[in-house]
């Protein structure tokens, strides 16, 4: 049995599959131009593009809780620490996410202007935050995986799949939540 | 028992590992055996009869023994994950990465390796 697919080299899309799935209105002189190869692209992984932009939004929140966090002066210089390295992890894969979602033709989703993150009082409540989202972000991974079509952006997701089950572990710890049984989702 | 001083004893008397690697072994073999009935495959791989683990003298022999297991169960995992064209065998396969990224960190804490 092959393992190789041909999901990266898409066979031609015809005109009426671009219109129809980018809702386009070409002009009738510009009829005969090629079509961008983006707009093409967009059309094959348009899936892809809206599980990209949600998994994007998460990115974005995610930073902002570590903002948050960081900003409260509420944790410890190993909490800071922590809480440094998982946001440079989710700066890089909101880089990451928003490459993708431009070379695919669409609109990365900008972050919030704010975001509730309710009240935080304590570093305990900064980690149990954090772990809330990244657990969220986990399930959010793994349950979307099977459904990217694109080989390219399965390959950069999986990566991302690891950094959140990693965080989430960490902050269970943290927490002394359990770690030895695997999660429900 | 070696394992025996507290710093890993926080990990591994309760570490579900084993059942959790019983578990993937079983539904690797089903799902293997499922998919043989619709598409070429072969016989699911069954154990070795004996593997070589070198000398085992120390807790610490042992947990890194087992991350460096996890370890190459992540890398493997990871890798391949965009090779595999079934969408229920995908699927699968990341619920496994999951579990390997999940034991990786906690042995990596336990030998006081950085998960950051």
């Amino acid at each position: 049995m092959s393992m190789k697919d041909d999901k990266n080299n898409p066979k031609p899309v015809s005109r009426r599959q671009v219109l129809q799935a980018g809702g386009l209105s070409v002009a009738a002189g510009m009829m005969a131009t090629a079509i961008p190869a983006a707009a093409a692209r967009e059309a094959r992984f348009v899936g892809d593009l809206a599980i990209l932009n949600v998994a994007l939004g998460l990115e974005h929140q995610a930073i902002a809780a570590y903002d948050a966090g960081a900003s409260s002066k509420l944790l410890s210089a190993d909490q800071l620490k922590i809480a440094v390295s998982f946001q440079n992890d989710h700066k890089r894969h909101r880089d990451v996410l928003t490459g993708f979602v431009k070379r695919f033709g669409g609109t990365p989703v900008a972050p919030k202007s704010s975001y509730d993150f309710g009240a935080i009082t304590s570093a305990a409540d900064i980690v149990k935050l954090a772990q809330s989202l990244e657990e969220g972000a986990e399930g959010a991974y793994l349950a979307n995986a099977g459904k990217l079509e694109n080989r390219e952006i399965l390959n950069a997701a999986v990566p991302i799949l690891e950094d959140e089950v990693r965080h989430n572990t960490v902050f269970r710890q943290l927490l002394g939540m359990n770690v030895t049984e695997r999660l429900k989702y | 028992m070696i394992i025996e001083k507290p710093g890993c004893n926080s990990v591994a008397p309760n570490f579900d590992e084993k059942a959790d690697e019983k578990a993937k072994e079983i539904n690797v073999r089903r799902e293997w055996l499922r998919l043989a009935g619709t598409a070429s495959a072969g016989e699911p791989k069954g154990p070795e009869t004996k593997y070589d683990f070198g000398k085992l003298h120390s807790e610490k022999d042992i947990l890194r023994l087992a991350r460096d297991r996890e370890n190459g169960a992540v890398l493997a995992y990871g890798t391949l994950a965009s090779n595999l064209l079934t969408k229920a065998v995908l699927n699968f396969g990341a619920n496994v990465l999951v579990d390997e990224v999940r034991h990786r960190t906690i042995l990596n804490a336990a030998l006081g390796i950085p998960n950051y």
